[in-house]
């Protein structure tokens, strides 16, 4: 916590010099501001512009050979090359906007249970609520026989589900946020072994499929699943932002965020909702995609350097992370498609190591 | 490429919606309507000139039958196309991997008919109908399926069916010679299929084809691998080693590759089975095995021996077992 000199004392925004500060800005909207460092602008900033430059990058690469000024041209619904244009846009575009959309919901997700288990290992995919929701999908795909759409529900119930779980076990008057973690990888490790099991008990045709799903993948996204996710995310992700800064203050404790007229008992279940329900509609869209909750929102904190609860980057970074890695996914051994969770999976892998072996070094 | 979709246009109309498609190329001559293994009706050229194969029964099926696909997708658990079609099908332009093939290498290869079966894609409706705005697509059988009956609709997709039937006639005729010479001495003993792969062993029930192909020879399996059972190889516990066990036991390996990575590399070919067997005589219990004392491990190319394929691969199989078992 030694960055907490440099945070913004949440709390104290009625401060009238504080907004004045050179290290914020005061956005001001319809008689509501908002403080934000200038910092934190900036990187959201850079963020926002690496997103739209990955987004580019994501529709004008592909293997049906496009020029620039084609793919512009099938996007704005030129039909010369009818195939040119499914590419365009029923391929590409719903694929580089299913990636954004997924990547901020595990983004926010991460960075909503890391500050509420008070611990960068609290995030879903570590303590087994991604897991648990490809349990859901696995079930759904193994024992029912559903397609897509029924694996999509049956990951929405393994996820929620699986935090009540979670959340039942690890509680014992207020929830710690080591016993969250360490009750939450026990569950994900057995969930972990449960889909395993199913995966090599089921039928030929059915364990494919698992095994297809649970590698994550973003191939053949369709606008329906665009349409469904941002359906969700309209809903949850304002939930979530504007509890940002509840969040940050309920990082100091739940005295202190009461003494600053938090009701922390409250907030904090529609945060767990909101976070539940945003990793287990990411992974019902495409699939569980590993390590983007655990690292985003701490790539994202570390860019910012704010000790707070950064939603807004922590979405940007998650975006980021899966865009590229859906990009790098479809490319690196072009025309072979890896799943975009391998790649996330390898890249997260390595930033696993480097934080424990830094927590280590803490201790 | 336009000017010959106009050529095409005005050449057949029949063909209109075909040539909307897209790349239409240059097949000639109007359209059939072949009715897939799922029931769709599908619109297919009379004599389809470019097609791209999404599996191995169906990539295999369309060797046979003496045409080159334009296309292919990589074996199961290897970067590659299937070992065992290697000589024959190794220049082929790999257009993704059989779980996941790539939309857009497929579309950019202008093909006029695609076939895909459930051992590539299965249950995922949004991946044919992709295919589908490409070219027309023939689902040709499910995983685990008879393999003569998504051969015969490989077949009846690309109009030779009579060339099937003979194909499968002299398959058939072939597999009853070699088992005649194979009864006198082997009718009475048991024969093992195992699939050795990261460390642990696999082994395949009777409905994959090398199941089937050891089954028209009239070799007996052990009674733990004398099933039909789920459809797939069986995955078997190390402490529950002796389930592989038999008299004879054919040995292969699948390489590294998977889902999650299909860049593994590794092969699927007998001298990686061979190297396999070595990690495997390590395990405890393995040099216990009835098969290992008596000398009777075969090492063979798992690509053939534990996965699926078409006529070609029944024929590996049972010339393998001739030449390993009648030499």
């Amino acid at each position: 916590m030694s960055a907490s000199s440099k945070a913004t004392p949440v709390g104290t925004v009625s401060h009238p010099g504080q907004g004045r500060s050179r290290r914020h800005v005061v956005l001001r909207a319809s008689g509501r501001s908002l403080k934000v460092e200038r910092r934190t602008l900036s990187v959201c900033a850079v963020m926002l512009a690496v997103c739209a430059g990955l987004g580019t990058a994501g529709l004008l690469l592909g293997d049906y050979p496009l020029t620039v000024r084609q793919v512009i041209g099938y996007l704005f619904g030129d039909h010369t090359d009818p195939l040119a244009g499914f590419f365009v846009r029923e391929q590409r575009l719903p694929r580089v906007l299913l990636a954004v959309l997924v990547g901020a919901a595990l983004g926010v997700s991460g960075q909503v249970f890391q500050s509420l288990s008070g611990n960068p290992l609290g995030s879903p995919d570590i303590i087994g609520f991604t897991t648990g929701s490809a349990t859901g999908a696995v079930l759904q795909i193994i024992v029912f026989d559903a397609g897509p759409a029924g694996a999509a529900g049956g990951a929405l119930l393994g996820g929620f589900a699986t935090a009540l779980v979670v959340y039942l076990l690890a509680h014992r008057g207020g929830v710690s946020g080591l016993r969250l973690v360490l009750v939450g990888i026990g569950i994900g490790l057995m969930l972990g072994a449960l889909n395993t099991l199913l995966v090599a008990r089921a039928s030929l045709v059915a364990a494919q499929t698992a095994a297809q799903w649970l590698a994550g993948s973003l191939n053949a996204t369709t606008w329906s699943q665009v349409g469904l996710v941002s359906a969700a995310l309209v809903l949850l992700l304002p939930m979530a932002l504007v509890r940002g800064r509840t969040l940050t203050a309920m990082t100091l404790g739940d005295a202190s965020a009461a003494a600053l007229g938090i009701r922390p008992e409250r907030q904090r279940l529609v945060l767990v909702v909101c976070g539940v329900a945003l990793v287990a509609v990411a992974t019902a869209a495409c699939g569980p995609i590993a390590f983007i909750a655990l690292a985003a929102p701490q790539l994202a904190r570390r860019l910012t350097r704010s000790s707070g609860a950064g939603l807004l980057p922590a979405a940007l970074m998650g975006a980021c992370l899966v865009l590229g890695s859906d990009i790098l996914a479809q490319r690196l051994f072009a025309p072979t498609q890896l799943a975009v969770g391998v790649v996330s999976g390898t890249l997260g892998g390595i930033y696993l190591i480097w934080l424990l072996a830094m927590e280590r070094s803490r201790l | 490429m336009a000017a010959a979709s106009v050529l095409a246009l005005s050449a057949c109309g029949g063909s209109a919606e075909l040539a909307a498609g897209g790349a239409e190329p240059d097949s000639v001559g109007g359209t059939r309507v072949v009715v897939d293994v799922e029931g769709t009706e599908v619109e297919v050229p009379e004599a389809p000139r470019r097609v791209v194969t999404l599996s191995e029964p169906t990539l295999d099926g369309v060797l046979a039958l003496g045409l080159e696909p334009i296309g292919t997708v990589t074996g199961r658990g290897q970067a590659t196309v299937p070992a065992y079609l290697q000589d024959v099908a190794g220049d082929l332009p790999v257009l993704g991997s059989v779980a996941q093939p790539n939309f857009e290498a497929i579309g950019a290869a202008g093909p006029d008919l695609i076939l895909v079966d459930g051992t590539s894609v299965n249950n995922n409706p949004d991946v044919i109908a992709a295919l589908r705005e490409i070219a027309p697509v023939v689902y040709t059988g499910y995983a685990g399926g008879d393999w003569r009956l998504n051969f015969g609709l490989t077949a009846e997709a690309l109009g030779k069916e009579d060339q099937a039937e003979e194909i499968i006639a002299d398959y058939d005729e072939r597999a009853a010679a070699i088992a005649a010479e194979l009864e006198p001495e082997y009718g009475d003993k048991t024969f093992s299929i195992v699939r050795w792969q990261g460390g642990g062993a696999a082994t395949i029930l009777q409905e994959l084809p090398p199941g089937a192909a050891l089954e028209d020879l009239g070799l007996a399996r052990p009674p733990s691998q004398d099933m039909r059972g789920r459809g797939h190889s069986n995955p078997v516990s190390l402490e529950n080693l002796e389930e592989i066990d038999a008299d004879y036991m054919f040995f292969g390996t699948l390489g590294g590759s998977s889902v999650d990575n299909p860049q593994a590399g590794g092969s699927a070919d007998v001298e990686e089975a061979e190297s396999a067997l070595q990690t495997a005589v390590e395990t405890p219990g393995f040099s216990q095995l009835k098969a290992y004392q008596e000398g009777n491990i075969i090492p063979v190319d798992g690509s053939a021996w534990t996965s699926t394929g078409g006529p070609l691969l029944m024929t590996r199989i049972i010339e393998d077992v001739r030449e390993e078992l009648l030499r």
